[in-house]
């Protein structure tokens, strides 16, 4: 017989090894995602708080002294000739306007986004899967080319103001354009499907018993809806009132496009600090004080319990609520009406984008014989692709530690830190990536495309990471366990079981990376040098310079890429749910 | 050490599993648990639900480790090696079937591990398809299954490496009444076919009975009572075991005598009988609980054949037989359990005053 004492502590020493061993793993599959995000994305953030104390440089950059002069000229105007201050309103007012725009256009998305979401989850399945589908759609297209569509209705000589004036109801053109109804007109356009999918992800997840209980004490369909079906839906919500407001806040290309230079919200007052007036202190500080509204905003989220909700499946019937498939199709068609007007007028053969004259290609041919076009579009595709890869490769190793694991600590750290790219607007990680790559490329001197590799796999890795979690989330632990019973060692579990049932997460996780690396303007507006020019930076630059039917073309092309890559996601999506049925 | 049939196939030696940081702070899920599991047994772990039944059964395939104790299979240690160096195989509670994988392939995944070579694999797969009488889906997708399907798949899959031990862990739950009946009948055979100790894992009392070799039954982290279907049936030596596996009527007592495992009690009712007298319950004080079944009770045609007696208060009608609670005069009442012998024949109305007669043998004294 073994003596008890020496085998316990014989054991005790084998179970420590092997945890030892499990937090090797851990860390080690971790660390390169986390420390791609930290050093492009979290470390660039604490420079731009630096840099909004130091004094500009005269050419961009900074001069190294401290220097409050940023935040006083956020309220103060100076004298050029007697440098005394007096109080401004003027960046003020661009503020007021940044908050007013992103709460009208959250209060409107959610009046819309509402009733919509709840309408689709109340379809049966296969219905509710090809509305989901259209919803996703714009969700995951280029916003630069739908706000250009969006300016293209818009117009005086658009599709509302021509048709306006040949039913006769006004016989002069309405400035719809450059005002702050066009600009929340767009930013509604662009975040409502950021509005919909949340409230549908938490109303997907409710009971209609609950509903059917509430109907059995009396309730009347609007006192069902006030007080179950929204109560429980209030995670989606709010989920879903912040992912619409921080973006609206950050806005760039909008306000850009939409309200002309005259109507600036803060994401284009941060860009014209590094551009034209080339005071980056001044820009750092604007950028903080963007932070901080969204800060609060995500404070006031949290606060407000925006939690994980209700549980259980769904049964039967009494889920109508009057108006509300009214305003789904209305969703529909306010998303896709612009698409459609500037798919349509991609194949006239006039010059006009407004009157149709004959169905040609000849915008396509003109458009791939153009060298910029192509040049642009290999930069895209090649930039997008080994941010793909690599995003995807280290997405999918954090993925896995943070999901196959019993808890531990840091690993909610860890998942803050992932998705840390998603809660920061746009604009201020491209300040942040710019001034952090403009003191590499000083110090070191090597300048190429690799920069804007870097910034796009940073900001793709929370994307790769979603999906590819999510269906990790959904894999029973047992399999892995099973396996192991079946004497499959650590490698043979992850090859022969792990990797093949999370596949089609990578896969979705993969092609989101690239679509929204192939979509992505603001940041690349900033770090991309010169000859690094992608595709939305040429259309963009082409709008600026007037709008043609090339434009179009090249957008509905961009577009179809878009579409397939999202229709591919959303088929490994549905496959997965079949298995689990 | 050497001769290897006379092992026990599973050893669990004064084993402890703790969660959290130690015995104050944590969750004590199974403690200091010894257990001896012969070869070729088929042995039924049985308890509520957190009674540590599947932690045990986790411990032994190498899910977890546990905080102390050792664990031996057929004499060798267990503790320390990963689940897929040990020659146990689990049936897992849903199955966990790869669905990535056809039903042959599922099978073949574990022999595939072992590197079996492909001329060897072949022949295993089809002798435990048979086995399970699933030849004809094959290659069907495992989701492509019912639950019955799927439940023989699992087992097919677990047993085609041949394990020295097979760990079942609430296979049936899942199942409706009649499929569940098919599959115990199923196991049983399969068992005493393959040769294979099976420990399985249930909470349902008519399961243990019905298939088990030897059962033990779990509270709290705490192994109660080991012994065949009918010990635990008809000698219970717990309260929480009496009380856990079928109906039972408890009534108050005193010790007039005991010799050995019997004793001599007088009830408070004033009848005065043999009780069995539970292993290691030496001082249980004067005053037992007396623990009577109720179909061991039976209605007396008169006082002087009665041993208690008393008012029927309540009769319930379940199909095969009658239940009738009697409140006797101590205030305390007892449930008898008699067969429907014709149809709707019911002799009793409630109030009726009714003598009746306690089984031999039927008394047994418990301990808490």
């Amino acid at each position: 017989m073994t003596k008890p004492t020496a085998t316990s502590s014989q054991l005790s020493s084998a179970v420590i090894a092997e945890e030892k061993r499990l937090r090797g793993t851990r860390y080690g599959l971790l660390a390169p995602g986390i420390l791609t995000i930290f050093i492009i994305g979290i470390m660039p953030l604490s420079i731009v708080l630096v840099y909004s104390f130091l004094k500009p440089g005269d050419f961009g950059g900074v001069t190294w002294e401290l220097s409050f002069e940023a935040y006083v000229q956020l309220l103060f105007e100076e004298d050029i000739f007697d440098e005394t201050l007096s109080f401004t309103t003027d960046y003020l007012e661009i503020f007021w306007r940044s908050v007013g725009l992103g709460l009208v256009t959250t209060i409107a998305c959610l009046l819309v986004g509402f009733p919509t979401a709840y309408f689709i989850a109340t379809q049966p399945p296969a219905r509710r899967n090809a509305w989901l589908f259209l919803i996703t759609i714009p969700f995951w297209t280029n916003l630069l080319i739908r706000t250009y569509a969006m300016l293209l209705i818009l117009r005086d000589q658009g599709m509302i103001n021509l048709s306006l004036i040949k039913i006769g109801v006004i016989d002069r053109a309405l400035p719809l354009l450059y005002t702050d109804f066009a600009v929340s007109l767009g930013l509604v356009y662009a975040y409502l499907p950021f509005m919909v999918l949340p409230i549908f992800a938490s109303l997907e997840k409710l009971d209609f018993r609950l509903v059917e209980a509430g109907y059995d004490l009396y309730a009347t369909r609007f006192r069902v809806l006030k007080r179950i079906i929204i109560p429980l839906a209030k995670p989606g919500i709010a989920a879903g009132c912040i992912l619409v407001l921080i973006p609206s806040l950050g806005a760039y290309i909008t306000p850009a496009l939409l309200g002309g230079g005259k109507k600036l919200m803060i994401g284009n007052l941060i860009e014209l600090q590094f551009g034209q007036a080339r005071n980056w202190p001044f820009g750092s500080a604007i950028a903080l004080v963007l932070m901080v509204l969204v800060m609060l905003s995500l404070l006031i989220y949290l606060r407000s319990g925006g939690r994980k909700g209700a549980s259980a499946r769904k049964s039967i019937d009494l889920k109508y609520q009057p108006g509300f498939s009214q305003i789904a199709w209305f969703c529909i068609v306010v998303l896709y009406a612009p698409i459609a007007v500037l798919v349509l007028f991609s194949f006239n053969q006039n010059r006009s984008v407004t009157v149709w004259t004959e169905f040609s290609f000849d915008w396509y041919v003109k458009a791939a014989q153009n060298e910029g076009i192509q040049h642009a579009a290999w930069v895209s595709l090649e930039v997008a692709f080994i941010a793909m890869v690599i995003s995807t490769i280290l997405a999918t190793m954090a993925a896995l530690v943070t999901t196959r694991t019993p808890p531990y600590r840091g690993l909610n750290a860890a998942i803050t830190v992932i998705n840390q790219p998603l809660m920061v607007p746009e604009v201020v990680t491209a300040v942040a990536t710019l001034i952090f790559f403009a003191i590499i490329k000083q110090a070191t001197g090597v300048t190429g495309i690799g920069y804007l590799i870097a910034a796009h796999t940073a900001f793709c890795i929370p994307f790769a990471y979603m999906p590819i979690r999510a269906r990790l989330e959904d894999m029973d632990l047992s399999l892995e366990q099973a396996a192991a019973d079946l004497y499959a060692p650590p490698f043979k579990v992850f090859r022969r079981v792990t990797l093949p049932l999370m596949m089609p997460g990578i896969m979705a996780g993969a092609m989101l990376a690239f679509i929204v690396s192939l979509d992505d303007v603001i940041i690349t507006l900033f770090v991309a040098g010169p000859g690094e020019t992608t595709l939305p930076l040429y259309i963009l630059g082409q709008i600026r310079r007037g709008v043609t039917p090339e434009i179009n073309a090249v957008s509905t092309l961009f577009l179809g890429i878009s579409v397939i890559l999202v229709t591919l996601i959303f088929l490994f999506g549905t496959n997965k749910n079949k298995g689990k049925q | 050490m050497s001769d290897q049939t006379a092992q026990a196939a599973i050893d669990v030696r004064n084993t402890s599993k703790i969660y959290g940081r130690d015995r104050e702070h944590g969750v004590v899920a199974l403690d200091q648990v010894s257990l001896t599991i012969e070869d070729n047994e088929f042995f039924t772990l049985l308890g509520p639900s957190g009674c540590g039944k599947t932690t045990l059964l986790r411990l032994i395939a190498g899910f977890e480790q546990p905080t102390h104790g050792e664990i031996l299979l057929f004499g060798e240690h267990l503790e320390g090696l990963p689940p897929y160096q040990r020659p146990v195989n689990t049936v897992f509670q849903h199955y966990a079937l790869f669905p990535h994988m056809t039903v042959a392939e599922n099978i073949s995944f574990g022999l595939e591990m072992l590197e079996r070579p492909a001329a060897e694999i072949k022949p295993v797969v089809d002798e435990v398809l048979g086995l399970v009488q699933m030849e004809h889906l094959a290659d069907r997708k495992t989701d492509q299954l019912s639950g019955g399907q799927q439940q023989r798949v699992a087992l097919a899959r677990a047993l085609a490496p041949r394990p020295k031990v097979l760990l079942l862990d609430e296979p049936l739950s899942a199942l409706d009444f009649k499929l569940r009946k098919e599959m115990q009948v199923e196991l049983k055979r399969l068992q005493s076919e393959t040769g294979i100790t099976f420990i399985f894992v249930t909470h349902d009392q008519e399961e243990a009975l019905a298939m088990s070799d030897r059962v033990a039954v779990m509270r709290d982290g705490l192994i109660l009572q080991v012994g065949d279907p009918s010990e635990i049936y008809d000698r219970p030596a717990k309260r929480f075991v009496a009380d856990f596996i079928g109906d039972i009527n408890i009534l108050r007592g005193s010790v007039v005598s005991s010799q050995g495992d019997k004793a001599r009690v007088k009830l408070e009712t004033g009848y005065e009988g043999e009780a069995g007298l539970p292993a290691g319950a030496d001082d249980l004080g004067n005053r037992v609980s007396v623990a009577i079944r109720p179909e061991q009770l039976s209605f007396a045609d008169n006082a002087i054949a009665a041993d208690l007696s008393g008012s029927i208060q309540h009769i319930s009608y379940f199909g095969s037989g009658f239940d009738y609670e009697v409140l006797m005069p101590s205030g305390e009442s007892v449930t008898l359990q008699v067969q429907n012998r014709g149809a709707g024949q019911h002799d009793y109305a409630i109030g009726d005053e009714v003598h009746i007669a306690i089984g031999a043998n039927s008394m047994q004294i418990l301990s808490d």
